[in-house]
């Protein structure tokens, strides 16, 4: 590679010249290459990695005779390309130079020649190297060669670091990737390597001991490693590790890969650091939308444009607040320095206006915002302002593009003008006027009212006026001012009037609302034609969802119910539907209207419970672990206690994932849900540890889980709506009746809500007292950084966990009679969990339908069988590479007819491996035999008739068709003269016989599991060929191969006469009623018809031989089929078991064969370094 | 034998989602059905004191979530339990189905010291129900190919077979519970006892 020329001033340290001539000199670098032997070499190779100088190994300097000063011209990373360019300068440019008089004639021409090559190669180079810098490129090149990663593996950064090993620590450098943790030092001579896959990482923490000070500890099921020494920031490291393990944590959880964002490419912002990979850029920039969206409640398709500095006009108190302003694609947000002291939202399709006001001559640059809505936002001190309304063009001209087509207005940022959007104006934007009549346009509350008594009255209109001032200041709707006024008003309760709307903003779903609409009516008409288990389980629970209340007595309540946990069911197929999910669904309808019902239980599924409600409930069991370890440190006597009595992770579970509706009654507990729309999570939380807390003394004298239960229970289930008298809450805590209940016979005791008809009894606490002292206790002590942080480090924990629990699963589902050590079987498990994850990664497999939905237990397809099948058992170890895809394609089509499963699970799997492997010699080969028998192959014969080079696994899919559809086989009978001569008579085959079929197919596996042996049925011609042509395929790479060779060919014609022996007996000897007898005397035949009819027997043996020599199976069927032709059977030709046993047990290269016994360790090993060798293969892309 | 002392027996009721099991405990305990029962999300529980051969037990009656993907979290509460309800409804095959499930999952995280001979009892619920799905026979054939565990067909909104069901349960769970209490008191003893099937050998309390 050409480079722009430079001077070098030392031309020989570090380097050793390759070739030379009068101009040129052609070098490489010292310490490269195999050949590094030496101290100099070791050095510099010390120096290189430790220092990352990372120069390219190659170069070519440009030097005239009588000067010192030395030009780089070309490096290159292999020596073919550097010859290249060597052979270049020979060619074109040596004889040129000679012609020049002056030697700075020379060095000019060279330099001229050489830069105007760079330019000339410039703009060939793709768009995407140049997103690189070269450095990185450099580095990520070395990367890529030093762990043999494939191409497609990126890195997204390096550090200089140490890791932290006995006897003494290494210095080098840590790569990270997108999946992969790599750690390279090369210090004299002695190499370290480590690669680790961050799905396999399960605990990731900073620590600082005295072993370890001020390290990163990464662990792994097998081991711990500590890195130390960071040069850059430690946390700018960690984060990027923790954030690269939870991506790690949901390709486990949602089995997806990353798809990096191009569009970063183009974007072309100002103060974004040039050296930095442009994946880590990437990420940096997802980890800030990630932040940003979840302050402002945003949308996931948000992304975070810019931010700049600047303070906002607050027209109720008349200040300039202080703060930032954060641009996305379609919001304009704010956020004062003083936390929680202001925060704005202006969503673009609202805004009618910007403007450029304020006196420029003074210099106040201040914009003013106008939405459509009348109101008007004031921003002023603006770092840049003209950055700022560039911007802000840009993102108006997009959004209304997307909403007028093409009518965009443009803003130009010199001079005071005006953008005027009024297409926006115009739209209806009413949701409550949905165009289905049938959906529920009012709240249930509305439908149903519920009497109001006197203080509650008071009580609401109180609030009422309250909020309607506060709105008449603060604003209304989602652009409405935030404050710290807004958040009292909030703990203090919402009139049932304004919870709708107050819940709309503060959750963010107003905007989904309103940028979705007519959305809703659509996915309910979609869901409700549906059959699935979704809609199943949400009937079984639609009339358990609030009983309590009367809307859901009638048809209405429960029919609007029903129509939105289908719509999200239908929306969402990840989360489906969860219980709990209806609780909260419920008390939603009672509020608002359905569409904001369903963009409300959108926001809590999607953005505020991330999580909870999938297919593992990860997010809530995180938060469970999240809460203990608040407990722990908040309340540590009471979490000590708890844990003593089995309680932790465990006993808030309900509470949260039903946000309180499940343990204390509804009118309580949406005062709560008012606090979680404003606060989030943390609202949870806090109510959750105050309950805690305050029940703390009682809870310490519980002495079994129960008792606590119990007592958790009748708190929650008596905690009451209005204050009656000023209770104290010390007092409150001492007066609490908490009988144990060994000493009372409970009959009848009240359990939560279930028993809200006896609602009356003991009250505990009131709602808005536990409100109040949530905050009172933990507003402050409790950041939302703190939980997400803590939810980073319990991720890692559960999702490993649930990983763990599957492969137990798994582990359960291998049949006893399996004997593989445990341990191995575990390392199987998780090699092939990580291989498909990989593939997952890659998007070489699709996730969906590799897992058992549920369990989230492992299914191996057919390429992963393949793969499988090839590294580890005798059978795939040996086999013929050419014919392999095949002949697995066959084994797994047959393996998976045997268990009657496709894709096969990974007990299925352990069982053909132990089968092919560990069992006995005779159970070895009465499995091969069961495969060949019929209707195991009646099905799968007919494989060999597809194209090779179809994709294996179009050939597995097809393959699995034959099994389904009778017809194809009927239909096909040109292809294949084999079923004529089948004596299973396919033409009836029906259901019935399937049934038979299937029976038969328990018998054989029975036959192949158990101790006794279970007479097998007898093999005819066809099948004992097609077993022949298997048996050749799988020895083909065997050491002994010729032996093996001779050996079953020697067999093979035994064999046959003994069938044909069987055939001619038969047809002499019917009918036969002793099949002892007959065995007897049939291999007494067969001896002596081999003796007397060797013309015969040698036609055969060539017939036989032919197939064993030919590649293509097609010719195998065919000369069979010729054969079969010519020698009409007058009589059947059979094969017993016994007989197949005997005459392989009597060649030893065959006994040695099949008595080879798997080592399953070795082949893990072996597998587990050739993994990553084997997926370079597999990509196919060019590296960018 | 054993001693006066009170007794707590901790019983689990398993099941799929809908199957009743709330109904079944509160109708047991309760004496009294809702239709007005929420789903039971993690888990929930009930106490009633018995009497189980003239003495006065303790039953703490723990109800879990019957959806499939809470199964993994309610285990953290099976630990210690003296007895296992399998509840499916007749009505429905598919929870008949998945019987087989519950009991290896159960067998597997609570680890019951001798799990050949742990208590299960078998409740096939709703049987007042017209579309019976699942025959008698099928639901007596499963309780004993399983260790000859007791089968009870109820009915928790018409009261049928509850008590007795419950009574079998406590009088299975105690039994378990008085050879571990046989234990706890007299370690040194063992070896007089001759019942080969009692002799462990941990009898350490985890």
């Amino acid at each position: 590679m050409w480079v722009k020329p430079e001077e070098v001033l030392i031309a020989g340290a570090f380097w050793v010249t390759e070739q030379t001539n009068m101009y040129f000199a052609m070098q490489k670098r010292r310490g490269h290459g195999h050949g590094k032997k030496g101290l100099a070499s070791l050095l510099v190779g010390t120096i290189d990695s430790v220092l990352d100088t990372k120069p390219p190994p190659y170069r070519i300097l440009h030097q005239t005779p009588n000067s010192e000063v030395y030009y780089l011209i070309a490096y290159a990373m292999t020596s073919k390309e550097i010859l290249e360019d060597w052979e270049w300068l020979n060619k074109n440019l040596l004889s040129t130079l000679f012609n020049f008089d002056h030697e700075d004639q020379i060095t000019e021409f060279v330099r001229c020649k050489i830069e105007s090559l760079v330019a000339h190669s410039q703009p060939s180079t793709p768009v995407l190297e140049d997103a690189e810098s070269q450095v990185f490129q450099a580095s990520s090149d070395k990367f890529h060669r030093l762990f043999e990663m494939p191409p497609e593996e990126k890195l997204i950064n390096y550090y200089p670091c140490c890791y932290l090993i006995k006897p003494f620590p290494r210095q080098g450098w840590l790569y990270l990737s997108l999946n992969h943790m790599c750690f390279y030092s090369y210090i004299f001579g002695g190499e370290t390597k480590i690669i680790l896959r961050w799905t396999d990482v399960i605990g990731l923490e900073k620590t600082n001991t005295y072993v370890a000070p001020q390290s990163i500890h990464v662990s792994t099921r097998h081991q711990d490693y500590y890195f130390s020494w960071f040069i850059t920031n430690k946390s700018e490291v960690f984060k990027l590790m923790s954030q690269l393990a939870n991506m790690a944590m949901r390709q486990l959880i949602d089995q997806e890969g990353f798809h990096e964002d191009t569009n970063l490419l183009s974007k072309l912002s100002k103060n974004l650091p040039k050296n930095k990979s442009y994946l880590k850029r990437d990420l940096d920039c997802r980890a800030h939308s990630e932040a940003f969206r979840a302050t402002f409640r945003l949308s996931p398709e948000e992304k975070l444009d810019g931010t700049i500095n600047c303070a906002m006009w607050t027209p109720f108190n008349k200040r300039h607040e202080k703060g930032t302003l954060y641009l996305s694609n379609n919001y304009v947000c704010f956020k004062s320095k003083i936390e929680d002291a202001l925060m704005v939202i202006i969503p673009l399709r609202d805004v009618l206006v910007i403007e450029n006001a304020g006196n420029q001559a003074a210099g106040e640059s201040t914009v003013l915002f106008t939405t459509k809505h009348k109101t008007s936002f004031l921003v002023s001190q603006v770092d840049d302002r003209d950055f700022l309304l560039q911007k802000l063009s840009e993102l108006l001209s997009k959004t209304h593009h997307n909403r007028s087509s093409g009518d965009s207005t443009s803003l130009s940022s010199s001079s005071n003008s005006f953008i005027l959007l009024e297409s926006a104006a115009d739209e209806e934007r009413n949701p409550r006027n949905s165009q289905c009549d049938q959906v529920l346009n009012q709240p249930l509350i509305d439908v149903f009212p519920m009497p109001i008594h006197g203080d509650v009255l008071e009580i609401e209109t109180n609030r009422y006026k309250k909020w309607t001032k506060h709105f008449e200041e603060y604003g209304r709707g989602v652009s409405m001012y935030r404050t710290s006024e807004t958040a009292e008003l909030i703990t203090k309760g919402i009139p049932d009037k304004f919870r709708a709307e107050v819940w709309l903003i503060f959750s963010g779903a107003i905007n989904d609302l309103s940028t979705h609409p007519g959305l809703y009516a659509k996915l309910v008409d979609q869901a409700l034609t549906k059959k699935n288990q979704a809609n199943d389980e949400i009937e079984r629970d639609l009339h358990r969802s609030l009983p309590e209340h009367p809307a859901f007595h009638e048809s209405i309540g429960i029919n609007a119910l029903r129509r939105i946990l289908s719509a999200y069911a239908y929306r969402n197929p990840q989360i489906g539907y969860c219980q709990a999910m209806n609780m909260i669904a419920s008390v939603l309808l009672l509020y608002c209207s359905e569409e904001e019902a369903f963009w409300l239980l959108v926001a809590i599924c999607e953005r505020l419970l991330p999580d909870y409600y999938n297919r593992r409930v990860v997010g809530a069991q995180v938060d469970q672990h999240v809460m203990d370890d608040l407990l722990e440190k908040h309340v540590p006597k009471l979490y000590a206690h708890l844990q003593k009595l089995g309680l932790t992770g465990m006993i808030c579970l309900s509470w949260f994932l039903t946000l309180f509706l499940s343990v204390m009654s509804y009118d309580c507990a949406v005062y709560i849900m008012d606090c979680f729309f404003y606060e989030g999570v943390k609202a949870a939380f806090q109510i959750a540890l105050t309950m805690l807390e305050m029940k703390e003394d009682a809870l310490l004298k519980c002495r079994d889980e129960g008792e606590a239960m119990q007592l958790l229970n009748e708190y929650l289930s008596g905690i009451y709506l209005i204050k009656e008298e000023p209770i104290d809450i010390g007092e409150d805590l001492s007066r609490t009746p908490s009988p144990p209940i060994a000493m009372t016979i409970p009959v009848g005791t009240p359990v939560g809500p279930k028993s809200r008809m006896e609602k009356s009894h003991n009250k505990s606490v009131a709602i808005s007292t536990l409100i109040y002292e949530s905050y009172r206790r933990f507003s402050t002590q409790l950041t939302r950084k703190e939980i997400e942080s803590l939810r980073l480090k319990y991720r890692l924990k559960v999702v490993q966990n649930l990983e763990e629990q599957s492969m137990r699963t798994a582990m359960r589902s291998i049949p006893k009679y399996v004997q593989f050590d445990k341990e191995e079987l575990q390392e199987l498990f998780l090699l092939l969990r990580g291989d498909h994850l990989w593939q997952v990664a890659c998007g070489a497999a699709s996730a969906l339908n590799s897992c058992d939905e549920h369990s989230g237990a492992q299914l191996i397809n057919a390429e992963q069988f393949r793969n499988a099948f090839i590294a580890f058992t005798p059978w795939g170890q040996n086999a013929n590479p050419n014919l392999a895809p095949l002949a697995f394609i066959c084994i797994f089509a047959l393996a998976s007819t045997y268990f009657k499963l496709d894709p096969i699970g990974f007990g299925e799997f352990v069982q053909v491996l132990y089968l092919t492997g560990k069992a006995d010699i005779t159970k070895k080969l009465m499995f091969f035999f069961i495969l060949h028998l019929p209707p195991l192959l009646d099905t799968t014969i007919e494989t060999p008739t597809l194209d090779l080079e179809d994709q294996t696994a179009e050939m597995a899919a097809e393959a699995s068709e034959f099994f389904c559809s009778v017809e194809t086989l009927t239909s096909e009978t040109d292809s294949l003269s084999l079923k004529s001569l089948s004596p299973t008579s396919n033409s009836s085959r029906t259901n019935s016989v399937d049934c038979r079929q299937s029976e038969e197919l328990s018998t054989f596996r029975n036959a192949a599991v158990s101790e006794t042996t279970i007479p097998l049925p007898e093999m005819n011609q066809t099948h004992f060929i097609a077993m022949w042509k298997t048996l050749y395929d799988i020895f083909m790479q065997h050491k002994n191969e010729q032996e093996l060779y001779h050996a079953v060919v020697k067999v093979g014609t035994l064999l046959t006469s003994l069938g044909d022996a069987g055939k001619i007996l038969k047809s002499a000897l019917h009918p036969i009623t002793n099949r002892g007898a007959v065995e007897e005397s049939k291999v007494e035949d067969a001896v002596d018809c081999a003796s007397e009819l060797p013309g015969v027997l040698n036609s055969r043996k060539q017939n036989l031989s032919l197939p064993l020599n030919s590649d293509r199976s097609q010719e195998n069927v065919g000369a069979t089929g010729d054969f079969a032709e010519k020698h009409p059977p007058p009589g059947e030709f059979k094969i017993t078991f016994e007989q197949f046993v005997a005459s392989v047990l009597t060649e030893t290269p065959l006994d040695d064969f099949f008595n080879e016994k798997i080592d399953l360790k070795n082949s893990i090993e072996r597998f587990r370094s050739k993994r990553l060798l084997r997926h370079t293969s597999l990509s196919s892309s060019p590296e960018y | 034998m054993a001693t006066r002392k009170k007794v707590l027996l901790k019983v689990i009721i398993l099941g799929d989602s809908g199957v009743g099991k709330t109904s079944l405990m509160n109708q047991y305990v309760n004496k009294k059905f809702s239709n007005q029962y929420k789903a039971t999300i993690g888990a929930d529980f009930l106490t009633k004191e018995v009497m189980v051969d003239d003495r006065i037990v303790t039953m703490q009656i723990w109800d879990t979530a019957g959806q499939e993907r809470f199964q993994s979290l309610g285990v953290a509460f099976y630990r210690g339990a003296d007895c296992c309800v399998l509840v499916f409804d007749v009505s429905a095959p598919n929870t008949f189905k998945s019987l087989d499930s519950w009991r290896d999952e159960f067998l597997i995280q609570a680890s019951p010291r001798d799990p050949e001979n742990f208590p299960f009892v078998l409740v096939g619920n709703k049987v007042d129900l017209d579309n019976r799905a699942v025959p008698q026979k099928r639901g007596q054939q499963w309780a004993q190919s399983k260790n000859n565990m007791p089968y009870f067909e109820t009915s928790a909104k018409e009261g049928i077979n509850v008590e007795q069901a419950f009574q079998t349960i406590a009088k299975n769970a105690l039994a378990q519970e008085t050879e571990v209490d046989i234990y706890n008191e007299f370690p040194d003893h063992i070896t007089i006892n001759n019942d080969s099937r009692n002799v462990r050998s941990d009898n350490c309390s985890c």
